[in-house]
């Protein structure tokens, strides 16, 4: 039963994101298409953090770190591109063939070394520390004069070109982040089905065991934290092409805090649990305000949180694997 | 004190505020030997395995493995050079199958480099030996059981099987037969019994008839140091070992 119902959800999830801007498209609504993009990205992000949160019991409060790294490169090399000036010695360049790898590259790199100083810690030592890491981030980026510091970053050459595609087609944009996130699944669903992947479950549920079974466990959280935060660098870098704009609002630990709100509404430790989390955030960020319009309710609508605030509590508290658990009935274990 | 002690303890110490833990404790184990540690109750065994493991550190004194000083050693490295340990209170992985508890064990033990990325779930050079092992012990029944699932006393037996699936020089039992009943204890010690000479086992333990059954040699061990040390006939009839502990157990029984 289980099985099936999560075949159905797979398969129909593949489905409705395949054939979504043709859908839009019929639909007269092919504006959805930019809110799609998003979603997709915000998921790409979500899926990342889950695989500390999820999977290894890692509570990282300082995960938009590392999207905002992401988002950052690829807009300081749109900039000197524009400028033809170089960063480092390294010229710009708007070929997101190498500024989203440099993207990556540089988030993973951040996250190895602020990996390798919080992973020192556990528990709630672990969760302030990480938060301390990634609002330092967030004033050094304020602090970028440069760079537009507090006003952000505008992109003014637009979107990069990404090979021969150009990214600054709305269409071509969301097939390009819907590739990626279903590459970026599939590699989660590798590693955690790898003999890394089942020591970071044990990780989870017995870290001194695993010690005393002669594990470095260090190295093990160390390795996943690096890829999680070139999960959410990747994740920075198309925000960054999608708004042809970047600003340290991304970087601000209010936009970890969502992205652990995304994990744990759809479903952490689950595959494509912060998917879902992802989807339904964004869509009732979205759409509360204008529901509360709509019905006339003008005060909800302007304090629309004083709504979706309870909404997030309730499904953490009824279902302890959000709205994945939800869906497959898996919670009731 | 001969040369072939396998670990040598030396002066070891550890206090917990005013309490005295291990109090200038010296022990030898010699290789191959199945050496009980026995005591009463807040001897300091438990805290006695955890120094020797590398989970406690030590407050003064030395730890020599093979020769070697391995008092400052962290505790995974012990375990890559052959010091495996078992729990008093169950620690295993209470998601996983007993299967895969075990196969953990032996992952470890074996994986490294790429292989870290090899599909774990059905891995023969993983599950087979896992498998092995629960046969051993008597899971065999209990293959795809999740662990936290299995009576109280299977866990103690997959407990065994994931410190012997370490393939341990040394093997360090704490209590294993606690909590057992008595069919369960019996598997064990014979478990323990087809164990001896493939490997140096210590063996803290509180059944006084697996104890004499089993041991070459025994510690007594009271208020954390070691008043005698000798054959199991030797301790039986050492009268400050009745006095301290023998005599109150043998009344109370």
């Amino acid at each position: 039963m289980r099985q099936h119902s999560l075949r159905i959800l797979a398969y129909g999830l593949v489905l409705v994101s395949v054939l979504f801007p043709f859908i839009a498209d019929a639909a007269e609504s092919g504006y959805l298409v930019p809110t799609a993009s998003r979603i997709l990205i915000y998921a790409l992000a979500a899926v990342s953090l889950n695989l500390l949160v999820g999977y290894v019991g890692l509570v990282s409060l300082g995960h938009a770190a590392y999207l905002g790294v992401g988002a950052y490169v690829v807009g300081i090399l749109a900039f000197h591109a524009d400028a033809g000036s170089t960063v480092l010695g390294i010229p710009g360049t708007v070929q997101g063939l190498l500024s989203i790898p440099a993207a990556v590259l540089l988030s993973a790199l951040v996250a190895l070394v602020i990996g390798a100083l919080c992973l020192r810690t556990s528990g709630i030592f672990f969760i302030m520390i990480t938060l301390a890491f990634g609002q330092m981030i967030f004033f050094m980026m304020v602090s970028l004069e440069r760079y537009g510091g507090d006003d952000g970053l505008f992109m003014y050459a637009g979107p990069n070109r990404l090979g021969a595609l150009d990214l600054s087609n709305e269409w071509t944009f969301f097939y390009v982040c819907l590739t990626l996130l279903a590459a970026f699944l599939l590699l989660c669903r590798w590693l955690i089905r790898s003999r890394f992947g089942r020591a970071l479950g044990a990780i989870r549920q017995n870290e001194a065991r695993m010690t005393t079974l002669g594990a470095n466990v260090y190295r093990y959280k160390l390795a996943i934290f690096v890829i999680a935060g070139a999960g959410a660098g990747l994740a920075g870098a198309l925000l960054a092409n999608q708004a042809s704009y970047v600003s340290p609002d991304m970087l601000h630990w209010t936009r970890s805090g969502e992205l652990l709100f995304m994990v744990i509404l759809g479903g952490s430790g689950t595959l494509v649990g912060p998917v879902l989390g992802g989807a339904s955030f964004l869509l009732l960020e979205e759409y509360l305000p204008v529901g509360f319009g709509a019905a006339g309710l003008e005060t909800l609508k302007e304090h629309w949180r004083i709504v979706f605030g309870p909404i997030l509590i309730l499904v953490m508290l009824f279902f302890r694997r959000g709205i994945y658990g939800l869906l497959t009935g898996e919670d009731r274990s | 004190m001969s040369d072939a002690a396998l670990l040598r303890v030396k002066g070891l110490f550890k206090s917990f505020g005013a309490l005295m833990a291990i109090n200038d404790l010296h022990l030898d184990v010699e290789e191959g030997e199945l050496h009980a540690v026995i005591g009463p109750n807040g001897a300091g065994k438990s805290t006695l395995v955890r120094q020797l493991t590398g989970e406690m550190s030590a407050d003064a004194g030395r730890i020599l493995y093979r020769g070697r000083d391995i008092t400052a050693l962290a505790a995974a490295k012990r375990v890559r050079s052959g010091i495996a340990r078992s729990y008093q209170i169950t620690s295993i992985f209470p998601e996983y199958t007993a299967l895969e508890n075990v196969a953990m064990a032996v992952q470890t033990r074996l994986t490294q480099g790429a292989a870290f990325l090899r599909r774990a779930a059905g891995d023969p050079a993983l599950e087979s030996p896992a498998g092995e092992l629960l046969d051993r012990v008597g899971l065999s029944a209990e293959r795809r059981s999740p662990a936290f699932s299995l009576a109280h006393g299977q866990q103690r037996q997959l407990e065994v099987a994931m410190a012997l699936a370490l393939e341990p020089t040394l093997l360090l039992l704490d209590e294993p037969m606690a909590g057992m009943g008595q069919q369960e204890s019996d598997m064990v010690v014979d478990l323990l019994s087809g164990l001896r000479g493939s490997m140096t086992i210590l063996l803290i333990e509180h059944d006084m008839d697996a104890v004499f059954a089993l041991a070459d040699r025994v510690t007594v061990l009271v208020y954390g140091q070691a008043i005698a040390t000798g054959s199991v006939e030797e301790i039986r009839n050492d009268p400050e070992v009745r006095k301290a502990y023998l005599g109150d157990e043998h009344d109370a029984a």
